[in-house]
């Protein structure tokens, strides 16, 4: 009867340890994303991302207080990087919409978005650090409406076209 | 930094290159912190030739002056903003923290 007590006690623990385990385990990110990705765990990239995604965000926030971490991959849109870039609206390697404390941690590369490549629209205390933007068709980062973000760190190189003459920040 | 209500936000360390414009305030906007980051080459040479109306500039700052805080930045052109400045950053920090220890506080009147 003892025993019998004692494994089930074992198996309790291990179901207890595995359930915590899995609540605590980052959304692991790689290969190629078709529509909008939204992540409602901490999350992690760990291989390079390809963004087919049309007229929306490649990865999106889902709730507040999340880090997402770049673990120095690349995140690529669908724009030519050597062709005229029009920027489309809506299209953004990172969106972070109505969020509050939500960290984007680099190193990393976000490149070749039609629009942005980090828009933080209405979104408060939010962190952007050491993320590499380039070659997105607006801005690299834009912040619209939004208050108390932390952007440092950043590289933000050949953003913007003629026609949509954005800016890196 | 889009739209009336980006208030706040503090862009320090950064470096922002060769984009057709460099760091961009719109009207509006206010009690942002714009420090110690290198900006510069926005835009290119080659898109200012080639699309002079693009009036691009390093950093843009078309919110109400003294609204913001733009300071101690690496930067050449700009709109309402302290540029060209081309020391080393963090250089007014330390002749701020020089004049403090030597009793010459910038900060008092």
């Amino acid at each position: 009867m003892s025993r019998a007590l004692s494994a089930l006690g074992v198996t309790a623990f291990l179901l207890a340890l595995f359930a915590g385990t899995g609540t605590a385990r980052a959304n692991e990110i790689s290969g190629t994303i078709s529509s909008t990705l939204t992540i409602f765990e901490d999350s992690e990239l760990v291989g390079d991302v390809t963004c087919t995604v049309v007229g929306a965000p490649c990865i999106a926030f889902g709730a507040p207080e999340l880090k997402l971490e770049l673990n120095g991959f690349t995140i690529t849109g669908r724009s030519n990087a050597l062709t005229p870039c029009p920027a489309l609206a809506g299209e953004a390697g990172i969106a972070v919409d109505n969020q509050h404390d939500d960290v984007i941690k680099g190193p990393g590369l976000i490149q070749q978005f039609h629009q942005f490549g980090i828009r933080l629209l209405q979104s408060m205390n939010t962190v952007v650090k050491d993320v590499t933007l380039s070659s997105n068709c607006a801005s690299g980062i834009i912040v619209i409406a939004g208050s108390d973000n932390e952007l440092k760190g950043n590289v933000s190189v050949r953003n913007g076209s003629p026609g949509a003459p954005c800016g890196g920040i | 930094m889009v739209a009336p209500g980006t208030n706040d936000n503090v862009i320090e360390d950064n470096t922002v290159l060769g984009n057709t414009n460099g760091i961009i305030l719109v009207p509006g906007v206010e009690g942002n912190i714009i420090r110690h980051n290198i900006v510069a080459g926005n835009p290119p040479v080659q898109l200012s030739a080639q699309f002079p109306a693009d009036d691009g500039v390093d950093i843009k700052n078309q919110a109400t002056p003294g609204t913001n805080t733009i300071d101690d930045n690496f930067c050449l052109t700009a709109v309402n903003a302290a540029c060209p400045a081309i020391g080393r950053r963090g250089d007014k920090d330390e002749k701020d923290k020089d004049d403090k220890e030597k009793g010459d506080d910038p900060q008092q009147p």
